[in-house]
């Protein structure tokens, strides 16, 4: 009998058994990690804006353009007030940085062809430039070396911006990239936010900090990362934005300076895709951007701080550290030596670098207006 | 009156009832009915069926029961194969080889649809699915819809053969999660004739999984015919390499004659681990032909993700090997 109860209360549980893991659900895969803010941060920026071109001269416009379409295209003045009303291209309005999104939100933008970011140097439009195509503006472009190619009235901080600096620790050594490193880690508020809403937020305040806090000096940069021990930069990344004459330096009266010791080359714009060497700049470090003009390095920064880095940029690039000793006949787009400036300022030959021809390359006066 | 009675209790008994099924049949199978019908004699209210005309009514009515018993049975599997009552429930499917050394080709994210609708990869596609790669948990390559739900990224991308790959997508809220390593090139040590079939011996560890296949060919740049399928997937536990032999298909016949000997190749695939639990288990999903066997299991994909299945899969091929 007891065997009996005992078969069957077997049977009995083997049937539950069989019953409730009939009854199972298939299990579901494990729960899929959500992303990471700064990756997706990257990959909206890669996919949704509008900062495909190969070339950074594509977000310039010169002064003969617009001072041809003043009437077509809407100018906007980011210098302080002041500067503003000692004299300003005509129809064009005042706003800084900080402000520009909330005028853009409001402004009928539609009706211009183009939106000009007009600056001082042309680093600073670069600089607002970015943040503003990086926001979703793609009409958006900068003054080719800004007020002070506009009329020579304003040229004072281009013609002070020209430099020698010493060359004794420039090499000519090609020192390689770093290894591929993570993106920079991003704090944002409300972390909740969508990915627009976030880099809207970031951009914001990269806008309200201004490029004066990312503008810096070769002197200021060796005086505070170079290791003179091991003869290079090793507290800060140092990038060279191309191109690879720039690299190679200047050749001068005693020939090819090089580059600083440490110094990276990257090619403009298309280094700094995610797809090719974008990561290979180090989250952990400043890095210092150092262009021809320092117009490029400018904008490279600002994409850059939108993305975490702590990116600094060499002002007035090149120019800052060779000044008219840049100008040497195995310069690609030498057209010939300057002439415009040859009986004010000796040497000004620097800006015939492009190889668009001497016509955009020489400080025009066109005319300007005060007050507001 | 004996004969009377016998016959109002067969009619009572027999008839009444069969009439009634024939009238229940005539609703199904009306010409079958008619058939029958004409079978049995009505007189007046009563039918006068004789005893032979009975049995011989039986016997054909059974024959006829039969027939119409399985049309019915048959009518109703048909009806059943029409009637929509399977649950259906979408799926996001995730599908992406990662070949070593090779531009990627991106990954495919298609739903599922019911089964009453055509498949249709227009249909079928997600075009708004944010996603992005993680390469050796580091490098970010994001990726970007380009059509029939394929997503690769802007620019030309090389897969390294020896990193790990990690796929992050987001599609409705719904989080999508894969990882694989994409192996070094197999080690092949060599290959010979094995029967009717070829074995390779490679030099592995216990990261991947190994599978090859047979091929005919002049060269590398001229292959006759090479298998379609993998005979076998092989791994080892040992995390020291170790030699490890992986068979392929069988040669089909019109290969094994002589003229071809010279023509025999082998290529060996290195796979992330996990292939072997989804090569294990591809065909779970297909009708159980044989009713002794044993039910099919579950895909066993390496995509997670709530109501998500699909195969994110590294591997790298070895070149063609002769053999012996």
């Amino acid at each position: 009998m007891k065997s009996e109860i005992k078969k069957i209360s077997i049977f009995i549980l083997l049937l539950v058994i069989a019953l409730f893991s009939g009854c199972l659900k298939d299990t579901s895969s494990p729960a899929a990690p959500g992303f990471d803010y700064s990756a997706e941060l990257l990959t909206y920026i890669e996919l949704n804006r509008n900062l495909n071109s190969t070339s950074e001269d594509s977000y310039q416009v010169s002064v003969d353009e617009v001072y041809a379409n003043m009437q077509n295209y809407l100018l906007i003045d980011i210098r302080q007030y002041t500067d503003f009303t000692a004299g300003h291209i005509e129809g064009a309005i005042n706003i800084i940085p900080g402000q520009i999104i909330s005028y853009m939100k409001s402004a009928d933008i539609i009706k211009f062809h183009k939106v000009i970011i007009i600056g001082s140097t042309g680093q600073d439009g670069a600089y607002v430039t970015c943040l503003l195509r990086l926001w979703g503006l793609n009409n958006v472009y900068y003054l080719n070396y800004g007020m002070g190619y506009w009329n020579r009235a304003f040229s004072q901080e281009w013609l002070e911006g020209k430099g020698s600096y010493p060359n004794r620790n420039y090499r000519g050594f090609n020192y390689p990239k770093n290894a591929y490193s993570s993106l920079p880690k991003i704090d944002f508020n409300p972390a909740s936010a969508n990915v627009s809403q976030r880099l809207e937020e970031r951009i914001q305040l990269l806008l309200e900090e201004g490029f004066d806090n990312i503008k810096t000096t070769m002197k200021e940069t060796f005086d505070k990362f170079f290791n003179y021990g091991m003869n290079k930069f090793i507290d800060c990344y140092m990038i060279c934005d191309g191109p690879e004459f720039l690299y190679i330096g200047a050749s001068g009266y005693s020939g090819s300076y090089g580059h600083p010791g440490g110094a990276v080359l990257y090619e403009p714009l298309t280094d700094y895709k995610s797809t090719s060497n974008l990561q290979t700049i180090p989250s952990g470090r400043p890095i210092v951007i150092y262009s021809l003009n320092g117009q490029h390095s400018a904008f490279i920064a600002a994409y850059l701080r939108v993305l975490g880095y702590e990116a600094y940029s060499i002002n007035f690039g090149s120019w800052s550290l060779w000044g008219s000793r840049f100008i040497s006949s195995v310069m690609p787009g030498l057209k010939k030596r300057v002439d415009y400036f040859k009986n004010q300022f000796t040497d000004y030959g620097y800006w015939l670098y492009d190889d668009k021809g001497i016509g955009v390359s020489v400080v025009r006066d066109y005319p300007y207006v005060t007050g507001e | 009156m004996k004969k009377i009675i016998n016959k109002y209790l067969l009619y009572e008994l027999v008839n009444k009832p069969l009439k009634r099924l024939f009238k229940s049949i005539v609703l199904v199978t009306p010409d079958l009915s008619r058939v029958l019908m004409k079978e049995t004699k009505k007189e007046g209210t009563v039918l006068t069926v004789s005893k032979t005309d009975f049995f011989n009514t039986s016997k054909k009515f059974i024959k006829y029961f039969i027939v119409a018993f399985s049309f019915i049975n048959i009518s109703c599997e048909q009806e059943s194969l029409i009637e929509n009552n399977l649950p259906y429930e979408e799926y996001v499917v995730v599908r992406a080889q990662l070949e070593g050394d090779e531009v990627f080709g991106g990954v495919t994210f298609t739903k599922t649809l019911p089964h009453t609708q055509v498949y249709n990869i227009k249909d079928a596609e997600l075009t708004d699915v944010t996603a992005y790669l993680v390469v050796d948990g580091i490098r970010i390559i994001p990726l970007s819809y380009t059509k029939d739900g394929i997503y690769k990224p802007p620019e030309l991308f090389r897969i390294e053969s020896g990193k790990y790959y990690e796929l992050f997508a987001r599609w409705n809220d719904k989080q999508i999660y894969a990882k694989t390593l994409v192996p070094a090139e197999p080690d092949v040590q060599q290959a010979y004739v094995a029967g009717s079939y070829f074995t390779c011996e490679v030099l592995a560890d216990n990261k991947v999984a190994l599978a090859s296949t047979w091929l005919i060919a002049f060269s590398e740049n001229s292959i006759t015919a090479e298998a379609d399928d993998f005979f076998e997937v092989k791994t080892t536990e040992s995390e020291i390499p170790l030699n490890i032999q992986v068979r392929t298909t069988n040669l089909p016949d019109q290969y094994r004659q002589f003229q071809y000997h010279d023509r025999y190749y082998v290529r060996v695939y290195s796979y992330d681990k996990q292939y072997k639990d989804y090569f294990e288990t591809k065909n779970g999903n297909m009708p159980i032909e044989n009713v002794f066997a044993q039910g099919a299991s579950t895909i066993k994909w390496n995509v997670q993700g709530d109501k998500t299945i699909g195969l994110f899969i590294g591997f790298s091929k070895s070149k063609m090997i002769k053999v012996r």
